[in-house]
């Protein structure tokens, strides 16, 4: 069962009478329980994406097309009904902990808010449970840490005290965006473990966001793979790590690989300019199997084995190669 | 290390301590300390790649070797004048021969400059016989870091975050310097693009009478291509140095060996699958510092403090089950 459905979803961003093109017609489903990963680089996307879902843009954004959550057209719900949506049933972890907190109030105390908020519960209750989910993602005295402030706490503590916020509601959909971004390597594995751990426990779907292809192969099973604001690759995580049926795909798992070459891969050339509209592939200008018709033709999803998708003129190729 | 003769190298690093005083609560400070007895070498020519995470104490070396910040002990030896005794008028002609690269090439370049008039800056600190001759070396500098003449005309904002990375090793190499500090030179950009950096410092490698470099990065893989020797730091402390190849191919270190996994593609399912230890308590004191991260911590570990100890040669670890681990 498909729990989201994002439909042509159009972003555009007017900025000083230029328009910039976040996002050029994504179509994506999500099913129920999957743990999915949007990989992607700087400026593919996959951040705006996350926050479309949430409708949590800037006032110069222009969003069209459709995003289906459970049956509800998302783009059509009131203020007040988003607001029941976003933390109730579809929650976000941010990118930098320490910066999605509130500076001035204790830890706690905004974990308590937003069950106040959601659950409706009194103010001594709402505390208790933000000390329990506090120790529940491992944080060590919980209840005294719960009293401390953002910046007594690490990075990675921070990290928990978000999932943990997340988690109090008990969302459908976790939607983390690049958690583990300047965390150090052992907390990483930590915070991923936990982010796991609690998707399991809630029986919920994840979407993580990530540009790091190392993290995906573990957390997820299905991989959304964008550029340029657009999606050029889906599948299982199986399919696309090992049979990858995009060039651009292929071309950024050669750049994580351990090589003994001598050189290390890269892939030449630059993103196409996000203000111009573009026709055909937005990878044609450095991908080495571009011909004439990658520069005039959008290429489709092209469905090379089930599930997998790639918009790619020559995908079966590709594949096959 | 401290076998190899003084007269070898360039930059001698000894016994490097360095500590920050942080306010806490009122009165109460705490103590930081961002550098713990380092020792390392840099050899003339030579690519020495220093790996760590934030806050191990590696962007503090590097103010300190620039002679940014002083140490609270310790010394810093330039083809064997300790650096940090000098006067200002002393420290002044041996400046432009220590040459740093930032980590976001963005911020590092000044908006309002093209990249003609930025190189030609740099090259104020170079003798050079007139104007024509000074905007010959900036092409040839462009050329150098594989961007093009073309280049020298562009503003900062009309360059890639690449392009204007190779702008700033340009920028560090104008004054023709014994080495060049990379601060996380890759990390701002996009992995797709990292190759493009890597693979200039090999050509540059290969240049005669070029300058030594060190690679500053939480990223282990990218030295595989590039260094020498290297160090792996954490909380201000190295934990293992050796060649290239001992690092990669016979890592002793636990911590080395998490920076290697953590850069691989389906790590964990190699490693069976373990469950991360979830533990955010500091090791006690006097033990090994890392041990509330180790997977092969065991008691003994939390008695005493690891030392520096060499087990093969060139090759030193800091954990006393080093042997075992292999």
């Amino acid at each position: 069962m498909s729990l989201l459905t994002v439909s042509g979803l159009q972003l555009q961003f007017r900025v000083e009478r230029e328009t910039v093109h976040a996002l050029r017609s994504v179509d994506l489903t999500i099913r129920a329980g999957t743990r999915t990963a949007i990989v992607g680089e700087s400026g593919s996307g996959k951040t705006v994406l996350s926050l479309a879902l949430l409708r949590l843009l800037p006032p110069n954004a222009q969003l069209a097309g459709s995003i289906r959550f459970r049956e509800r057209e998302l783009l059509d719900l009131t203020d007040a009904e988003l607001r029941q949506v976003r933390g109730g049933q579809i929650a976000m972890i941010f990118q930098h902990a320490q910066a999605a907190l509130n500076p001035l109030l204790p830890v706690g105390r905004q974990i308590a808010d937003v069950c106040r908020r959601h659950s409706g519960v009194g103010r001594a209750e709402a505390w208790e449970r933000a000390v329990e989910v506090l120790a529940a993602t491992g944080i060590p005295q919980a209840a005294a840490r719960a009293r401390d402030y953002p910046h007594q706490y690490s990075g990675g503590m921070a990290q928990r005290a978000l999932i943990a916020m997340a988690l109090l509601c008990e969302p459908q959909l976790l939607i983390a965006d690049e958690p583990t971004s300047g965390l150090d390597v052992a907390v990483q594995q930590q915070v991923l473990a936990l982010v796991e751990q609690v998707v399991a426990r809630l029986d919920a779907t994840l979407l993580l966001i990530t540009h790091d292809l190392a993290v995906v192969a573990d957390s997820c099973d299905h991989i959304v793979v964008m550029y340029a604001g657009e999606v050029m690759e889906t599948g299982t995580t199986a399919q696309v790590l090992a049979r990858p049926a995009n060039p651009y795909t292929a071309a950024l798992l050669a750049c994580f690989e351990q090589t003994d070459g001598e050189r290390m891969p890269f892939i030449p050339g630059r993103t196409p300019d996000m203000r111009q509209p573009l026709t055909g592939c937005s990878f044609a200008a450095r991908c080495p199997l571009a011909r004439d018709i990658c520069q005039q033709e959008r290429p489709p999803p092209v469905e090379v084995a089930p599930g997998h998708f790639s918009a790619c003129h020559f995908a079966q190729e590709v594949v096959g190669a | 290390m401290n076998a190899v003769a003084a007269g070898d190298s360039l930059l001698r690093i000894e016994e490097a301590t360095k500590s920050f005083s942080l306010r806490q609560r009122g009165w109460r400070r705490q103590r930081v300390v961002a550098l713990d007895n380092v020792s390392m070498m840099l050899r003339r020519g030579e690519t020495v790649g220093l790996a760590g995470e934030s806050g191990s104490g590696k962007s503090t070396l590097g103010r300190c070797v620039l002679n940014l910040a002083r140490l609270d002990s310790g010394r810093i030896l330039y083809q064997g004048r300790e650096i940090q005794s000098l006067t200002e008028r002393e420290w002044r002609p041996l400046r432009r021969r220590l040459q740093m690269v930032f980590q976001n090439p963005v911020s590092s370049f000044n908006p309002m400059m093209t990249i003609e008039e930025t190189l030609l800056d740099a090259l104020r600190q170079v003798p050079e016989p007139d104007a024509a001759a000074r905007r010959q070396r900036v092409g040839d500098l462009l050329e150098q870091v594989q961007l093009g003449a073309r280049f020298a005309a562009l503003y900062p904002y009309e360059m890639s975050g690449g392009q204007l990375q190779r702008a700033a090793i340009a920028r560090a190499l104008a004054p023709q310097p014994d080495f060049i500090f990379l601060d996380e030179p890759t990390a701002a950009l996009d992995m797709s693009i990292r190759g493009q950096i890597i693979n200039l410092l090999l050509d540059l490698q290969q240049e005669e009478g070029g300058p030594g470099f060190v690679f500053v990065t939480h990223d282990l893989r990218v030295l595989r291509y590039v260094a020498d020797r290297i160090y792996v730091i954490t909380q201000g402390q190295i934990v293992e140095s050796g060649s290239r190849d001992q690092i990669f191919n016979a890592p002793r270190h636990p911590w080395t060996r998490a920076l290697l996994e953590a850069a691989q593609i389906g790590r964990r399912r190699q490693s069976g699958r373990r469950e991360a230890p979830i533990s955010l308590e500091t090791a006690p004191a006097g033990g090994c510092r890392l041990l509330a991260r180790c997977p092969h911590a065991q008691s003994a570990c939390a008695r005493e403090p690891q030392v520096l100890r060499e087990i093969e040669p060139g090759q030193y670890v800091r954990c006393r089950r080093a042997e075992e681990i292999a």
